[in-house]
């Protein structure tokens, strides 16, 4: 992975980014959550060069809704493109059944992102075979030369998962 | 020409030319319903460990800065 500038981020964001390590970075909010934004390389799923979004957030008690989160994220998001024209995986954790939530809250701020237009955002649901509904979507940029390939091995996987036995 | 032999020629000349786009099309030509759910289990298992992973290191580190309890972890 090609490192970020954390200046351009910082130029974007709402809140100030430190990087902390290789695609490792982390912001506080004004109301004392810590976030960490990674990217986890993975070859897994699709064949081309392919990381994982991985956000966690902390703090000691519920914090309200923070709209300079979803802008601070979506400038680390925006400068990983800028410096990497790859392949962008987002799986939602499962394991507490908020999985919909998450979807729905990953496609709302990926619509109010403004240069969208300049990419391929492709999100799908599929059961597994214990019958839990996961929620999985890919972003690549327009201008990636293998973006017909990436998104038709996405789709035919998903598609797969999809169809009856 | 036989069917498989076709199968076989364009497989020979995609790997050939170019090694990525043969993984490519040997996955989605040959890959089965199980080997999908395979790949997508092991990219989602990939997911959680750098989750689960990432929520032990913040935990500790939010502890260790603010002397709270890192009660709300939320991981998306």
């Amino acid at each position: 992975m090609n490192q970020l500038s954390i200046q351009a981020i910082n130029e974007l964001s709402s809140y100030q980014v430190t990087e902390v390590g290789e695609g490792f970075y982390q912001f506080f909010t004004d109301h004392g959550v810590h976030c960490s934004v990674e990217f986890v390389l993975d070859d897994s799923l699709m064949s081309r060069e392919t990381y994982h979004l991985v956000i966690v957030n902390v703090n000691h008690h519920k914090s309200p809704s923070d709209t300079k989160v979803r802008d601070t994220i979506i400038a680390i998001i925006d400068e990983f493109f800028e410096k990497n024209n790859t392949t962008l995986l987002y799986i939602c954790e499962t394991g507490d059944k908020k999985q919909a939530l998450r979807n729905r809250l990953f496609e709302r701020w990926f619509s109010t992102y403004e240069r969208k237009t300049q990419y391929t955002f492709v999100a799908s649901s599929l059961k597994d075979d214990e019958g839990i509904e996961n929620y999985a979507a890919i972003i690549v940029r327009n201008d990636n030369p293998d973006l017909s390939a990436i998104v038709s091995e996405f789709t035919t996987t998903i598609s797969l998962l999809s169809s009856k036995p | 020409m036989r069917k498989n032999d076709e199968k076989l020629i364009i497989i020979w000349k995609i790997k050939k030319n170019n090694v990525t786009l043969h993984r490519i099309f040997n996955r989605l030509y040959f890959m089965t319903k199980e080997e999908a759910l395979r790949r997508f289990k092991a990219a989602r298992q990939t997911k959680r460990d750098a989750v689960a992973a990432l929520e032990e290191k913040m935990k500790s580190a939010y502890e260790e800065r603010t002397g709270l309890k890192a009660n709300y972890v939320v991981s998306l």
